[in-house]
């Protein structure tokens, strides 16, 4: 797993790369806990490049969601793989969360907001 | 300067000294005894000179023995008859031939004047034909010669210009015979005579010159030309000539006059030339030996210094190569009492210090490396006992102090040199290590303990783990009931570590029975407790008879109520009715089960909407039936099975679970199972399983009352 963090228009981005599992879920939710901080934010979780996310993964998104409601801060993901949209189809997540085609569309939507 | 040449030169310096002191000495007493000679040499020619005066007075002699003896002078002269003494006189022809007078030589001497005197001093008869003849003696002259003594004989200068030598004597009357003097006679002659005379004696050339310096004899002579320019009238002395290529000595002596004063002086050059040359020869030979000596006396001195300072030399060098170390280096030295025998034993025995001393540096440094090699050989011995990096270090520290040893500027080193230092050294770092070892040891001993109740705890936390893992395992239904419509096999592969996949089947009535089956999200305890509330709650609320729908919805709600954790847990729960072969189901955000059909069709089951339980409380959940066919297979199963990945990276998926599920047409649920599972374990081939591994299959053999 290898992530990386950019602002693109006041939106935070995290561009997620390779496998998210068991064992690094909790790296994962660490970046994401982050990314969102105490305030309001804007934050899109590209997946454009990952390619698988286990059930932890899904954890630690639901753990950012979670903690990002209160304070009006938004999650949304783009440019899932299709095995990967199924993962979140499948487990019902993908009513969970905005999913965008890609970063470009996630961050326009935040942007429209 | 080397000592030899010092004392080379100092006896040289000293030699040229003393040479020259004596060469000046002698040089001095030479021209003293020249000075002797030449005043001998002067007074030999002056005694020639009044000899030659003498031998002129002895012809004159004669011609005042005729004079005075003859009878009738005598009478004339009583008489003072000047006629008579003059015709006398000039009859005797006594007279050499002056101014015309043409004396005539008779065979006897001849005089140029001639005086007769009467006993009063009157001038009776003068040769001199002048009216007023002078006298050729004065009064004072005349007066001795008159009172009967013989005239001294001497030179006489006449009329300021004419130089005579003359003699006179009394004339005694022969009538008396009692000698009285009656008169006297006075004869000269002239001076050239005398100087004939003495050429003739000496055998030199003769010179005269008169009291001005103006010549009166000798001037024809070629020598005059050099003589007359050293002509010192006055001066009685002794002179170098050289004309011609000979060599003079001319002696110029001052001749007085009777009545005194000095008239004329007379230069006697003798040719010399020989006597200078033999002189000259002489000198030359005396120089040559005098500096043969002096050559042969150096010689004789260098050979000497240089054969004694060839053995001081070999001294010094036994010296020096005892002050480079070299003692070994022998060197015959001889004996003796004197200073180069006593510096040849001193050499002896500072060589044998030396060689002490070396020999007892060599023992030392024997020593040193005996106990180099004892402490080499304890601490490799030692270091083989020790670990990798402590061995290293230790290694480093024996080249560290070896190195030290011979390190002649280290600290250590100083030490090292005393009869057992290197040991002490050795011991001392050996001490050290040994100390700092200890400490280390004791640290380690601690934190090996502290490890060890960490591991007993570890130790007691896996089990306590495994304990779970083993529960997880056991309340899974392992033995399905013989059912003659319904084929079940099931089993979980767990991860490493617990999870939170789990299967149930248990009957809810008479005529159905649940099918389960779930993967709790993440893993270990929490994940396992989390499984078996899920499963639990499951259970309690299917066995209520709500129908699959109603169960999620419940579960779903019980569950995210207090889930701070927010775990989650994918649950397919369906409900078989045993009669009818229709599967009632709801999906709570799990991989729908795959279908086979007698014909070997994999069709996935129907998804239906729902999402994982505890996610959200109050979410929607469907659901769905159908009705299987006899020798339908179902098979359910986690994203453990899909998900496995292989070495390379690659999922298995669904495609591959789809083909191998297809193959398992006519086998049993066991063989259907097995089949499945092994084909995923071929697939991953031994690459480590992350994600627990759950298979449930079901084969429907269709309703019992059929």
């Amino acid at each position: 797993m290898n992530i990386t963090e950019e602002s693109v228009g006041g939106v935070s981005v995290l561009r997620t790369e390779g496998r998210i599992d068991s064992g690094n879920a909790s790296e994962f939710e660490g970046h994401l806990v982050r990314a969102i901080g105490d305030g309001s934010v804007k934050l899109v979780v590209d997946m454009a490049k990952l390619t698988y996310i286990s059930s932890a993964g899904l954890r630690a998104l639901l753990i950012a969601a979670k903690k990002a409601r209160p304070t009006g801060g938004r999650i949304a993901l783009s440019a899932m793989a299709p095995h990967i949209r199924e993962v979140f189809d499948l487990s019902g997540f993908s009513s969970l969360f905005e999913i965008h085609s890609d970063e470009a569309a996630a961050v326009a939507a935040f942007g429209a907001a | 300067m080397l000592l030899q040449t010092r004392i080379i030169l100092f006896v040289l310096a000293t030699l040229a000294v003393v040479a020259g002191l004596l060469i000046g000495f002698s040089s001095l007493r030479e021209e003293a005894a020249n000075q002797q000679a030449r005043e001998l040499e002067l007074n030999g020619l002056d005694t020639a000179w009044q000899l030659a005066v003498a031998g002129a007075a002895g012809r004159i002699d004669q011609s005042l023995g005729r004079l005075a003896g003859d009878p009738e002078i005598l009478r004339a002269l009583v008489a003072e008859e000047r006629g008579t003494l003059t015709a006398r006189v000039t009859a005797l022809g006594l007279l050499s031939g002056r101014a015309g007078q043409g004396g005539a030589d008779k065979g006897g001497e001849t005089v140029s004047d001639v005086n007769l005197f009467a006993a009063n001093g009157t001038l009776l008869y003068s040769s001199d034909p002048a009216l007023d003849a002078a006298p050729l003696l004065n009064r004072a002259l005349l007066d001795p010669v008159l009172a009967g003594q013989r005239l001294a004989r001497g030179v006489r200068l006449l009329d300021g210009n004419r130089l005579i030598v003359m003699a006179g004597a009394p004339i005694y009357g022969a009538v008396s015979g009692d000698g009285v003097v009656v008169g006297a006679v006075v004869a000269g002659l002239g001076f050239p005579a005398a100087l004939d005379v003495l050429r003739k004696n000496t055998g030199g050339r003769v010179f005269a010159v008169g009291r001005d310096g103006s010549p009166l004899d000798g001037a024809s002579d070629p020598l005059w030309s050099a003589v007359r320019q050293r002509i010192n009238p006055a001066d009685r002395e002794m002179q170098l000539l050289r004309f011609d290529g000979h060599r003079y000595a001319l002696a110029s002596l001052p001749v007085a006059d009777l009545a005194g004063g000095r008239v004329a002086t007379v230069l006697i050059a003798t040719d010399i030339t020989l006597a200078m040359e033999e002189h000259a020869l002489w000198s030359v030979a005396y120089g040559v030996a005098v500096l043969l000596v002096l050559v042969l006396a150096l010689g004789l001195l260098y050979g000497y210094l240089r054969q004694n300072f060839t053995v001081l030399d070999g001294a010094v060098q036994a010296l020096q190569d005892i002050s480079h170390g070299r003692a070994m280096g022998y060197v015959e030295l001889p004996s003796g009492n004197d200073e180069i025998g006593r510096i040849s034993g001193a050499v002896d025995v500072f060589r044998g210090v030396m060689r002490e001393i070396e020999r007892t540096a060599g023992q030392r440094e024997r020593r040193l490396r005996r106990q180099q090699r004892f402490i080499r050989r304890q601490m490799e011995a030692l270091a083989v006992t020790l670990e990798d990096e402590a061995r290293q270090s230790l290694l480093e520290e024996l080249r560290q102090i070896e190195s030290e040893t011979h390190d002649a500027d280290s600290s250590q080193s100083r030490g090292v040199g005393d009869e057992l230092g290197l040991l002490a050294l050795g011991f001392s770092r050996l001490a050290t290590r040994v100390s700092t070892q200890q400490v280390q040891l004791t640290q380690m001993v601690r934190d090996l303990r502290d490890a060890l109740a960490d591991k007993r705890r570890l130790i007691s936390l896996q089990q306590e783990l495994e304990i779970a893992r083993t529960m997880q395992l056991t309340i899974l239904p392992q033995v399905f009931p013989e059912l003659a419509e319904l084929d079940t096999a099931a089993r979980m592969i767990p991860a490493k570590e617990v999870g939170g996949d789990f299967y149930d089947f248990f009957p809810i009535s008479e005529d159905k029975i649940a099918v389960v089956i779930a993967d709790v999200s993440g893993k270990g305890i929490p994940a396992a407790f989390f499984m078996l509330i899920a499963r639990t709650m499951l259970r309690a609320i299917a066995e209520s008879g709500v129908g699959p729908a109603e169960t999620m919805r419940r579960v779903n709600n019980l569950l995210a109520a207090e889930n701070e954790q927010m775990m989650f847990v994918t649950v397919f729960y369906g409900e078989l009715d045993l009669r009818t072969g229709v599967l009632a189901f709801s999906n709570g955000g799990h991989n729908p089960p795959l279908r086979v059909t007698r014909d070997g069709a994999v069709i996935e089951l129907e998804r239906c909407q729902g999402i994982a339980l505890a996610v959200m409380p109050d979410m929607p959940f469907a659901e769905k039936s159908l009705r299987l066919d006899a020798g339908d297979m179902v098979v359910l199963f986690t994203d453990g099975v899909t998900e496995a990945f292989n070495g390379s990276d690659t999922m298995y998926g669904d495609a591959r679970l789809v083909e191998a599920v297809g193959r398992q047409v006519t086998a049993s649920a066991r063989e259907g199972l097995d089949g499945v599972l092994s084909d995923v374990a071929r697939f991953t081939a031994g690459a480590p399983q992350s994600d627990d591994i759950t298979c449930l299959v079901l084969r429907w053999r269709g309703a019992a009352g059929a």
